[in-house]
């Protein structure tokens, strides 16, 4: 039997119910680049003091390019988040290119909570859930949320996961 | 069914050791690896006599040395069964040991090589599907003991089913110790009090296609047309050095005073229909030995496709570790009535079968179980080809405009460009189709080459949707679907339709499915 389904009644994955990440993760990720554009200002002054005034043309010009990571993040911060369901788990990002990635528990092989030291700092880390077929990240969570959120993919993909027959 | 465990269970018990032939197996891998066209250079090098003195005195010390290295290999190679693993130990200089559950092998296949073949033996392929443990091969074992892990990685993996193979016919083995070193003629006999009943074929095994000689040279020939010019590559790169050694000389081209004429034209022509005629034949020929007798079947193991002349191997797996189908459907085989078919597996080992006529495709898919509606219809949006056509312009209008002012000619070149592109995202677009029913989702795309994959929905392990920006502004979407192996993607979807292929994808069947299902 194979026959055709109406998909108009089935449940539906809103963009409302999406859950977004802490808003500290905006400054920790931007901490790196920060610290790219101290080094770059105080070679800039060195160089301009040494060779010519004009650098320092140079150097803002670099200090604003290495701004544009985090400016952009900044406004794909809005779109990130994550939501938990019954049976699955997604994750939305993207600026230009939007995508929504979902994983069904019963597929998942592995969820990691991943803590940097600077992630550590701010008390924020990365879920990183992978089956077979793929993976999906979440960088900027609250440590115990995530570690909350990993007990509870990984007993739901216990308990919804099918027996060894599929081989996946 | 714990009768035939215990046999297989009785026959791997001791450590095994590979027959000695499996040395002269390994020397013949090195050698392979070096490639055959290059040995018989080699060969052919030292033949002529160019070859310096010292180079012609060291050259027996490293056959020595490659016989030394591949006894010894061989020696320190022993593999053992248990109820649950496959105890591997290898290693000359440093010892290893490997312990693989038989849940965790994915396939075993068995392959005869033709050395192998003369003295009754096989070869045995580990595949465990990518996990730390690499997949590996065991040469020069009996028949019976490749059988038996065979049959001891399906039974881990079925929990509670009993091959149909009637217990009266076997008899307990006469020695369960089954050494390679002793002399072939004693474990044959008591290899043979077992192998009369077990490889007899399975109770109930279907032959869903079979391919004749004649088959599979048209299929070779047709399906794969250009592929003989790569197998005659390597001729062709060692082309003035094989004339040199049969002492003949090759016209110099360069420098000299042949003028361009049309003679030469028509005789370069000729040459080149030569070239393209044999390879064409070579190709043909070489699918005819490497799929020779091919056969595709359906046991109680699963599928299995057993095929080749020289090196005639079994790969089997079972029905639910199949996660896609894909079908290409040539415009040269298709006169035949052919199409090339993948069977896309868990791990390494898909079954390919190069040619299936349409109702062996239609009994092959009713035995995975993915049932397939041939009229797939639905389509994607038509914004795919202007979405294409704008990438093409935003790239050629200012490449043309810049060479405009160099040359008018050049300009025009670059506007071709976008109209190709046009032309070509148009038919596929026309081409392009996809389908969603209860157990499956397919697509089907092609302009020259249609090919067709379809997935259980089951299956599903990663959705994925995604919109650039022009998508956005147009209420479109990308919607890519991955299992296991392989990823489907749909692309300029209507957003709401990529959603509700999404959630039904995710949604729990209501059916939980049986064994062969998911």
């Amino acid at each position: 039997m194979n026959q055709p389904i109406d998909v108009a009644n089935l449940p539906q994955l809103h963009d409302s119910d999406f859950v977004g990440v802490s808003p500290d993760y905006l400054k920790m990720a931007a901490i790196p680049f920060r610290v790219l554009q101290a080094g770059i200002i105080a070679a800039t002054v060195v160089a301009a003091i040494l060779l010519s005034p004009w650098l320092i043309l140079v150097g803002l010009v670099m200090v604003a390019l290495v701004q544009l990571v985090p400016f952009f993040r900044r406004l794909a911060y809005p779109y990130l988040g994550y939501l938990a369901r019954e049976h699955d788990f997604s994750v939305r990002y993207g600026l230009i290119n939007r995508t929504v990635t979902t994983i069904p528990f019963k597929r998942i092989q592995n969820s990691v909570v991943n803590q940097g030291p600077l992630e550590r700092r701010f008390g924020l880390s990365t879920l990183r859930i992978s089956s077979a077929g793929g993976s999906l990240s979440i960088p900027g969570m609250p440590f115990e949320d995530a570690t909350r959120l990993r007990a509870f993919v990984a007993m739901n993909a216990s308990l919804l996961a099918e027996d060894d027959t599929d081989g996946a | 069914m714990e009768l035939d465990r215990r046999d297989d269970l009785a026959l791997l018990r001791e450590p095994v050791r590979q027959s000695p032939v499996a040395v002269g197996e390994w020397i013949l891998a090195r050698l392979r690896g070096i490639g055959a066209i290059n040995v018989v250079i080699a060969l052919g090098v030292i033949l002529s006599g160019q070859v310096p003195g010292w180079v012609l005195g060291i050259a027996p010390l490293v056959a020595v040395l490659v016989i030394a290295m591949g006894i010894a290999s061989w020696w320190r190679l022993t593999f053992r069964a248990t109820t649950e693993e496959l105890i591997v130990t290898r290693g000359v200089f440093s010892r290893e040991t490997m312990v693989i559950p038989f849940s965790k092998v994915q396939s075993v296949s068995i392959e005869e090589g033709l050395l192998q073949r003369l003295f009754g033996l096989v070869s045995a392929s580990i595949d465990t599907a990518g996990s730390a443990l690499v997949e590996f091969s065991i040469h020069g074992i009996h028949r019976e003991q490749a059988e038996a892990l065979r049959r001891l990685t399906s039974q881990a993996h079925q929990a509670g089913n009993t091959p149909a193979i009637p217990s009266s016919t076997l008899s307990p083995p006469s020695d369960p110790a089954i050494h390679g070193l002793t002399p072939p003629t004693a474990p044959a006999l008591g290899v043979q009090q077992l192998a009369e009943p077990r490889t007899a074929v399975p109770a109930q095994t279907t032959v869903l296609a079979k391919r004749t000689p004649k088959e599979l040279m048209l299929i070779g020939m047709l399906g794969n047309p250009l592929g003989g010019l790569a197998l005659l590559g390597a001729l062709f790169v060692f082309a003035d050095d094989l004339v040199d050694l049969i002492g003949g000389r090759l016209p110099d081209i360069n420098g000299s005073s042949i003028q361009p004429s049309t003679s030469i034209a028509v005789a370069g022509l000729a040459v080149a229909a030569a070239v393209f005629l044999l390879s064409w034949i070579a190709i043909g020929l070489r699918t005819v030995v490497v799929d020779w007798d091919l056969e595709l079947s359906s046991t109680d193991d699963g599928l299995r496709v057993n095929a080749g002349l020289f090196k005639r191997r079994s790969q089997s797996s079972r029905l639910n570790k199949v996660q896609s189908i894909e079908v290409t459907h040539g415009p040269l085989l298709r006169m035949v009535g052919f199409c090339s078919l993948r069977l896309h597996t868990i791990g390494s080992g898909d079954l390919v079968v190069p040619g299936v006529s349409t109702q062996e495709l239609a009994a092959i898919r009713e035995q995975v179980a993915l049932q397939f509606r041939s009229n797939i219809d639905r389509r994607i949006s038509r914004h795919l080809v202007s979405q294409r056509i704008r990438v093409a312009l935003y790239m050629a209008v200012p490449l043309a405009l810049a060479t405009f002012f160099l040359s008018r000619r050049l300009a025009l070149i670059w506007l071709i460009w976008p109209l190709l592109v046009a032309i070509k995202a148009f038919l596929f677009h026309r081409s392009f189709r996809w389908d969603l029913a209860e157990e499956t989702v397919s697509r089907r795309s092609g302009i020259l080459f249609v090919t067709e994959i379809s997935m259980t929905v089951a299956k599903t392990q990663k959705v994925e949707v995604s919109q650039s920006f022009y998508q956005r502004k147009r209420r479109l979407s990308s919607i890519s679907i991955s299992n296991a192996e392989t990823s489907l993607t749909i692309p300029m979807l209507a957003l709401n339709e990529s959603r509700a292929l999404r959630d039904f994808l995710l949604r729990t069947p209501q059916v939980v499915g049986d064994q062969t299902s998911s």
